[in-house]
């Protein structure tokens, strides 16, 4: 007989004699017998999860808290982990802010997006409209567009510069600048 | 009331997050657009092994040049050779070649007229060679490798910053005098992007005169 078959026959054996004699037993050492005549069933992981699964309700506000908060969980592993370039010190994060109230469309443009838009979100609804971009040190020049309207001089910004007859904001990211 | 608290809370969270600018192409993806561009087979040819030389070399990087040749690409053909050209010419020098791709970028972004932006470009590259000259002349830099595929040297970028430090006081016309408001430039960008030991040296005999060379020379090289 296999090594693993005979395990559970001598237990069943066991068992059958204890509970033989079982009438006979009192006290503390009836209880531990009867114990021994019954012993507790051992449940797996997976079926103890498979028996209390059908009993749990969940209901939708939580599926939908509990999505959002797993969202915020990546969103912030995310920036806890971006990869740097090896060539440049560490990127900083800059705050482009415009007041903008009414505004439908608010971006940011510069040379560090080869000036394509970057969008602003108004998230308190204020007019203040604001979006944090990760760049590394050097002097960028940008210009803010609101409904389509140039809007280049950024009352935070370090100077100005004007091209095409528009101004351009400027911005220092480390070094003297700063 | 907790799950509006909650709700905020994750918004707070996502309204914190920062853009993360999209990782440059790949040098491959922008040579494969610049041949399917509508242009003379002749300047496909030239331009073509000098562009990929300089983007390996560090001189044009493909975050930009990628969105410069797709802005091109909408314009008419003789208007993107124009701009091509001189990329062409500023890639063979040796000089990096980002910002000038990324002012032909504002230009078109701040819908501007073509020979406005063909003018800015002439300018800037105007300066490029006449910052380069004069540097030169003054012992500042050495010679550099003069051609695209060379190292790139941190002497190449106190030449770029030099001279578009001379290029925007043409433009913004300040009050200050050209030495002041190159010398701010240089001092706010030394210790960023310009190494203190290759922009000091030009910050010691930095004068008026040796920026007016530079101012002069611009316009000698235009005519």
């Amino acid at each position: 007989m296999p090594l693993d078959e005979l395990e559970p026959a001598i237990c069943e054996a066991i068992s059958r004699e204890i509970q033989e004699g079982l009438s006979v037993l009192d006290g503390v050492e009836g209880r531990v017998a009867r114990r021994l005549a019954h012993p507790p069933v051992r449940r797996s992981i997976r079926n103890r999860v498979a028996g209390v699964l059908p009993s749990v309700q969940i209901r939708p506000r939580w599926a939908f808290v509990a999505g959002f908060a797993l969202l915020a969980l990546g969103i912030v592993v995310g920036r806890l982990s971006l990869p740097i370039s090896r060539g440049l010190p560490a990127s900083a994060t800059n705050l482009f802010t415009v007041a903008a109230p009414g505004a439908r469309d608010v971006a940011v443009v510069g040379d560090f997006s080869a000036w394509q838009p970057i969008s602003l979100f108004d998230h308190d609804g204020n007019g203040v409209w604001s979006v944090t971009v990760a760049l590394p040190p050097g002097r960028y020049e940008y210009a803010f567009v609101v409904d389509g309207r140039w809007v280049g001089q950024d009352p935070v910004a370090a100077e100005y510069v004007r091209t095409f007859g528009e101004y351009v904001s400027v911005r220092y990211i480390g070094g003297e600048g700063l | 009331m907790r799950i509006r608290v909650l709700i905020l809370l994750v918004f707070a969270v996502g309204a914190m997050a920062q853009v993360t600018l999209s990782p440059p192409p790949a040098a491959g993806e922008v040579l494969d657009f610049f041949q399917t561009m509508v242009i003379s087979p002749d300047l496909k040819a030239k331009f073509a092994p000098v562009l990929a030389t300089g983007l390996s070399a560090g001189r044009a990087s493909s975050q930009y040049a990628l969105p410069f040749l797709q802005q091109l690409s909408v314009q008419p053909s003789a208007q993107a050779e124009e701009a091509l050209a001189v990329i062409h010419r500023a890639l063979e020098r040796g000089f990096i070649v980002d910002p000038l791709m990324n002012d032909v970028l504002k230009g078109l972004q701040m819908r501007q007229p073509w020979e406005r932006v063909k003018a800015n470009l002439g300018i800037r590259y105007n300066c490029l060679v006449a910052a380069q000259h004069v540097l030169l002349q003054y012992g500042i830099i050495g010679i550099g490798p003069q051609a695209p595929g060379g190292p790139l040297l941190p002497q190449d970028r106190l030449v770029l910053e030099t001279a578009w430090a001379v290029g925007d006081y043409y433009f913004v016309q300040p009050q200050e005098t050209l030495e002041a408001y190159v010398r701010s430039r240089l001092l706010k960008l030394r210790g960023s992007v310009l190494d203190p030991s290759v922009v000091d040296p030009l910050l010691a005999v930095l004068t008026q005169d040796l920026v007016q060379q530079i101012y002069q020379a611009m316009w000698i090289v235009v005519n």
